[in-house]
């Protein structure tokens, strides 16, 4: 998910693009770069934030009419400077900005390398500038269609030209959308960065390819010329970024449907047997040898190694530990030259995590890590492991990254136990079908926010909540209480359902209320509901998730959330949804800023 | 001896997000520094002492100076609070005794206009040009050569001299300086001290025969590479 930006006008460029790149920057924020026309093409670019980009900026005085610009965030190739946008050709000519994936890269670069075109990144966006290059002998319009007549993918783009005053955006599968101003025009991912300039947008459609001048655009849709209409903008910038969504929290839960297949794209074999991850990079030899496996992690992170532990065990039959990342680094922790030490991470950037996984790299462990953020410093040092791919997060409160964690577990599981042989054909099937409809099973249960929301409207006021869950849904329960107690301030405890009579029903009683999960396909379904009894006699109010059509739960609870049924190993995903949803719910009516809560910070880099 | 006092202590926010990062008379021009242009014609022409007032980035001045050797004496006054500019050149009272030139750091003159400033009498002096539209700047009202007042961007100019942001002054300045007030915008503007002198008829206004480059916003800087490139 990167940004992209156009500029072409009276204006001078740089100021515009680098003020659309910080619009941009929660888009994508590990590289950035401005390319600007005055008699040559300059291009800046650096790995890093937009800041350092600036910085750059500052230093070098970059002037011309007509600029281009990107943000990235990275998913071919590493955030560095040489993969970071703007790309430009071999002779220096052209320069590109790319957002989508080209699907058809390799093949493409394989046939312009043979041709003598000079690559230097690791990006599929280069072969786009390359092949452009190609066709140059045609005007620029011309070798833009003819190029991309050969691209599969998705793309929003814009290139530029040393010799030509216009810009050229095409669009398929990425959003681009033009900005009309007073002869002045802008292109660009989103409108975010468009609307302080000019509130007239076109939303360019698949195949639109447009051409700009100073003066005047041109629309054509395979070579025919389009007429397409100006809408008028009303929202304003923060909205926008948003997606009108209040919070960015929100739309993180909302997204998870989109980042949980992002997760498995491409990762499951055709026979739905097998899985595929390249950067794991650890040979058949050594996972038949794991003798235990760590997971380190801190807070969310932490609750999601916890569902690994019951996924990994049993289908592994490996011993798990699942430690807090600040206990294990100081605890002289015994590691054998047989133990695989994975760090759970979303920035990458934790610092207790990094440096616990560290001191077990120093004791001679093999290291993975399971990390959102491409080229992070976890990542980095892990050396190998599984990107979530799930895009940037940005509530500080984590949502879609736990989520993604979890369906990173199952498919390392997947892989480790069909080379151990400890998952049959049968089991593995059976675990792959029901994975690859977890997103959809996620879209269904996010239609219950109505309902969550007079659920939260009922218990907005308490002073303490206590989530019981058993299984593979005890993490879950941690993690509705840390969620709840994040952004509501509202204190909540998350406990093993059969823990509660050695210690916390002392605490129940009508101002107590207890979320129970409770769903059929869980082993342990019966000795749940006599908790629910247990509570209930002692008058705790009760939330119950349950499974569809489960009508002896709902004489027990006070209020039931209905989720989809599906296998047990999977239900801590669909589980975990009601939860984000009750603890946003109970937040905004309690007043919270729910995306920037009090003395929490969105990436610990301190210890 | 001639000396020059240049007001470099700005933060340049018409400039940011560049400003942020470098301070403005750092702005690169063609590759170099835009003070490094100022710097070599007060060089060429003949000055012997710049007092340098930095704030905003200053390490960054303070660090070019000293990369770059110029034929003159140098010496930095740090306006911890940038109360104007009026506040800034009062800084060099107790530094100096003679008369003296006040230039800003961001802005450029010819090495004839600034060799040719009178260093000899006992005027004050305020450097203007002529300008077809006066209204969008400070303009100079005057009496035969003498400076009346300054109007700020008046809807009706009385004249179309404005003001070029170059003065000589001698040190009876200094005195004005202690005892003007904050303007409306709450900063010490060295132009109420020039009014001040002008009362008295103390301040004469002569006009540049070369020109005025002022590196203001962004727009400005393809112009003023383009004005160097084909005149230096």
């Amino acid at each position: 998910m990167c940004g992209i930006f156009a500029y072409i006008g009276g204006r001078e460029a740089t100021p515009i693009l680098l003020q659309a790149l910080r619009r941009l920057e929660y888009r994508g924020y590990d590289s950035a770069g401005i390319s600007v026309k005055n008699y040559e093409l300059k291009v800046v670019k650096t790995e890093g934030k937009i800041r350092t980009l600036e910085e750059l900026v500052a230093k070098e005085t970059v002037s011309g009419k007509i600029g281009i610009a990107h943000t990235r965030w990275a998913t071919h190739g590493e955030p560095t400077t040489v993969n970071a946008h703007p790309h430009m050709s071999c002779d220096g000519k052209l320069a590109l900005v790319h957002n989508g994936v080209i699907e058809n890269y390799l093949e493409l670069k394989f046939l312009l390398e043979k041709k003598g075109h000079n690559f230097v990144s690791n990006t599929d966006t280069e072969v786009l500038v390359h092949l452009i290059e190609e066709f140059e002998n045609q005007d620029l319009t011309t070798a833009v269609e003819l190029a991309l007549s050969r691209v599969e993918g998705a793309y929003g783009l814009v290139i530029m030209s040393k010799n030509e005053d216009k810009i050229i955006g095409a669009k398929k599968g990425s959003s681009l959308v033009l900005g009309v101003g007073k002869d002045e025009y802008f292109l660009a991912s989103d409108t975010s960065p468009i609307i302080e300039h000019t509130r007239d947008i076109i939303h360019l459609e698949d195949e639109d390819i447009v051409i700009i001048t100073k003066n005047s655009y041109k629309i054509k849709n395979f070579g025919k010329e389009k007429i397409r209409p100006i809408e008028k903008v009303d929202w304003d910038i923060e909205t926008l970024e948003k997606k009108g969504y209040d919070y960015f929290m929100l739309k993180e839960i909302y997204e998870q449907p989109e980042s949980l297949k992002s997760c498995l794209r491409g990762r499951i074999e055709k026979n739905k047997t097998d899985i595929h991850l390249r950067r794991l990079e650890l040979s058949e030899k050594y996972i038949k040898n794991i003798s235990r496996i760590i997971l380190l992690a801190c807070g969310t992170s932490w609750h999601a190694g916890l569902v690994g532990k019951y996924i990994l065990e049993e289908h592994l039959r490996i011993p798990v530990e699942v430690d807090y990342a600040s206990e294990f680094r100081y605890r002289n922790p015994i590691i054998k030259p047989t133990d695989l030490v994975i760090a759970i991470s979303q920035s990458g950037e934790t610092a207790d995590t990094l440096a616990a996984l560290k001191e077990a790299k120093n004791r001679g462990a093999e290291t993975l890590g399971i990390v959102n953020v491409v080229g992070s410093a976890i990542a980095r040092e892990a050396g190998k492991g599984i990107y979530l791919h799930a895009g940037p997060e940005i509530g500080v409160a984590s949502t879609k990254a736990f989520t993604s964690q979890i369906i990173a577990l199952h498919l390392l599981n997947l892989y480790f136990g069909r080379t151990r042989n400890t998952i049959s054909d049968e089991k593995a099937y059976e675990l792959i079908k029901a994975i690859e409809v977890i997103p959809e099973k996620v879209k269904t249960t996010l239609e219950l926010d109505e309902k969550i929301k007079e659920v939260a409207e009922e218990y907005y006021q308490v002073k303490n909540f206590l989530y019981l869950g058993r299984g593979i849904n005890f993490p879950v329960a941690l993690e509705g209480a840390l969620k709840l107690k994040e952004i509501s301030y509202i204190h909540a405890e998350g406990y093993p359902a059969a823990e509660m009579k050695h210690g916390p029903i002392a605490l129940i009683d009508k101002n107590m209320p207890v979320v129970f999960i409770a769903n059929k396909s869980n082993g342990t379904y019966e000795k749940v509901l006599s908790n629910m009894e247990e509570v209930k006699a002692r008058k705790g109010r009760i939330i119950a998730i349950a499974t569809e059509e489960d009508n002896i739960i709902n004489k027990l609870s006070n209020h039931t959330i209905y989720v989809p049924n599906t296998i047990e190993f999977c239900t801590s995903i669909i589980n975990t949804i009601p939860l984000q949803l009750l603890a946003y719910h109970i937040a905004v009516l309690n007043g919270r800023d729910v995306d920037k809560p009090r003395n929490l910070a969105k990436s610990v880099t301190v210890e | 001896m001639k000396q020059a006092v240049i007001l470099a202590a700005g933060k340049g926010i018409r400039m940011l997000p560049l400003t942020k990062y470098v301070p403005k008379p750092l702005v690169k021009i063609n590759g170099k520094p835009f003070l490094d242009y100022l710097l070599g014609n007060l060089e060429e022409a003949g000055y012997e002492m710049v007092y340098v007032i930095v704030g905003h980035k200053k390490n960054q001045v303070e660090e070019f100076f000293k990369k770059n050797d110029f034929n003159f004496e140098t010496k930095f006054v740090h306006q911890i609070k940038r109360l104007g500019t009026g506040h800034a050149v009062k800084l060099l009272s107790r530094h100096i005794k003679e008369n003296f030139v006040v230039v800003m750091g961001d802005n450029l003159y010819s090495v004839n206009d600034l060799g040719n400033i009178n260093f000899d009498d006992n005027y004050n002096c305020i450097y203007a040009l002529r300008h077809k539209n006066p209204e969008r700047f400070g303009v100079l009202v005057t009496k035969g050569n003498f400076l009346v007042e300054i109007e700020e961007k008046p809807e009706k100019p009385k004249s179309n001299l404005i003001n070029a942001g170059l003065y000589k002054f001698t040190p009876e300045i200094f005195d004005k300086l202690r005892k003007i007030k904050k303007s409306p915008r709450g900063e010490y503007e060295l132009t109420s001290a020039i009014e001040m002198l002008a009362k008295k008829n103390k301040v004469k206004v002569k006009v540049l025969k070369d020109y005025w480059l002022d590196l203001g916003k962004y727009e400005d800087i393809p112009k003023i590479e383009s004005f160097i490139k084909k005149n230096f």
